[in-house]
């Protein structure tokens, strides 16, 4: 690898940050940054077993889950959770949408709180990031009808959730 | 089995809607430490490509990760699973270890106006230990040290308290001159001295920070932060 090669592979990771860092607010890790720079920093070590073709992003999202087991807190997860960006804001969305986006948001972190860390990973690997089962099954090396499970079990609790919410709103 | 999965109600996809929107964005002091941490990683990497990968063959590599994972917790006992020994040969031989200062000698924090006006410190060329068999406490140590001095530079940052990251900065001066994070200590210091509103310094030690890294990453961000505060 020459120097070019290095430098420009190594920005890409770089560059990925951002949304290591998303998801593992997501998951509700207490230390998002450091968990995300030793994600990429793991990363770029392991990064003979990264198979070329492939996204990298996936393979990194993987690395960060491993290394966010055990490291979730419900307090700084909700937190995080409860404070909209203000940089990231819409300045179409008019102050009215902006509360209910940040109500969502609440209530989607006490939704999460509810759920156990296998839940919640499977719930935010395919419900809010989008990713495939099959990947997350590959990251943590288990069966996919076991994160199917989970999934299962997450949806139930955050749909019950909201209802919960919803029918106290209404009374 | 997706069939088994139950639907989720309108509002959950509202929410969900709604925290796509919202990514987390990292802060400077992050995106500077995961450049600075992967181009320390990719430096060597090229430079042991060019040098041949026997020359550059470098025990302890492993332990030089560990440090820069430290802090992981619980999740080091997924250290197994991602640092199998032996580390493939390719990793192994390109990250040399630094161990030029095993044992950092004690040196009283400067005062904060030398710092101010010292010139950035170049980071040296990456060096092999002869032996390669150095303590390996002592360079997990060490880049922890590095670390948390500079975490406490940034976090007085972060709650505008300049002159607490400026002695940070100087703790980290007199203990790393050379450490492997100069360069991001380097930036902290023009970013403390914009925040201490001295505009001469911050610009010097700017100027000071362009000569010593003209390809750092953080280059771009610091002078961008500068124009900003000319405004």
């Amino acid at each position: 690898m020459d120097a070019g090669d290095a430098s420009a592979l190594w920005q890409a990771y770089a560059a990925e940050l951002g949304p290591v860092c998303s998801l593992l607010r997501r998951l509700g890790v207490r230390d998002v940054e450091d968990v995300a720079h030793d994600t990429l920093v793991v990363a770029w070590q392991r990064r003979a077993d990264f198979q070329a073709g492939r996204e990298l992003r996936p393979w990194l999202m993987g690395i960060a889950v491993m290394l966010s087991r055990g490291r979730s807190g419900r307090a700084a997860a909700s937190r995080e959770v409860l404070e909209p960006p203000p940089d990231v804001a819409d300045p179409s969305d008019g102050p009215d949408e902006a509360m209910k986006q940040a109500q969502r948001r609440r209530l989607l972190a006490r939704a999460l709180e509810g759920l156990d860390e296998d839940q919640r990973t499977a719930f935010v690997w395919h419900d809010l990031e989008e990713r495939p089962v099959a990947e997350l099954a590959a990251a943590l090396e288990v069966p996919s009808n076991t994160i199917y499970s989970r999934l299962r079990l997450a949806r139930q609790k955050v749909n019950a959730a909201f209802a919960t919410h919803l029918s106290q709103e209404l009374r | 089995m997706t069939d088994e999965l139950e639907p989720l109600s309108d509002a959950v996809k509202l929410a969900l809607g709604a925290e796509r929107a919202s990514p987390h964005l990292p802060s400077a002091e992050a995106q500077a430490r995961v450049a600075a941490s992967l181009r320390a990683l990719a430096a060597p990497a090229s430079a042991a490509a060019t040098a041949g990968a026997s020359a550059a063959a470098v025990k302890g590599v492993a332990l030089f990760v560990a440090g820069a994972i430290a802090g992981v917790g619980s999740a080091l006992a997924l250290h197994d699973r991602f640092f199998p020994p032996p580390l493939p040969r390719e990793v192994r031989v390109e990250v040399p270890v630094r161990v030029e200062v095993p044992v950092p000698v004690p040196v009283p924090a400067p005062p904060a106006e030398r710092v101010e006006r010292a010139a950035p410190s170049p980071r040296p060329a990456p060096r092999v230990s002869p032996s390669g068999d150095a303590p390996a406490d002592g360079r997990d140590a060490l880049l922890r040290r590095e670390r948390a001095v500079l975490d406490t530079a940034r976090s007085a940052l972060l709650d505008r308290r300049p002159a607490d990251a400026r002695a940070a900065i100087a703790r980290h001066v007199a203990e790393f001159p050379h450490g492997l994070l100069a360069e991001e200590r380097d930036a902290l210091n023009v970013r403390a001295l914009l925040l201490s509103a001295d505009r001469p310094g911050a610009e010097q030690a700017l100027e000071a920070f362009a000569r010593a890294h003209p390809d750092s990453v953080l280059l771009p961000g610091l002078r961008e932060a500068m124009a900003g505060w000319k405004k």
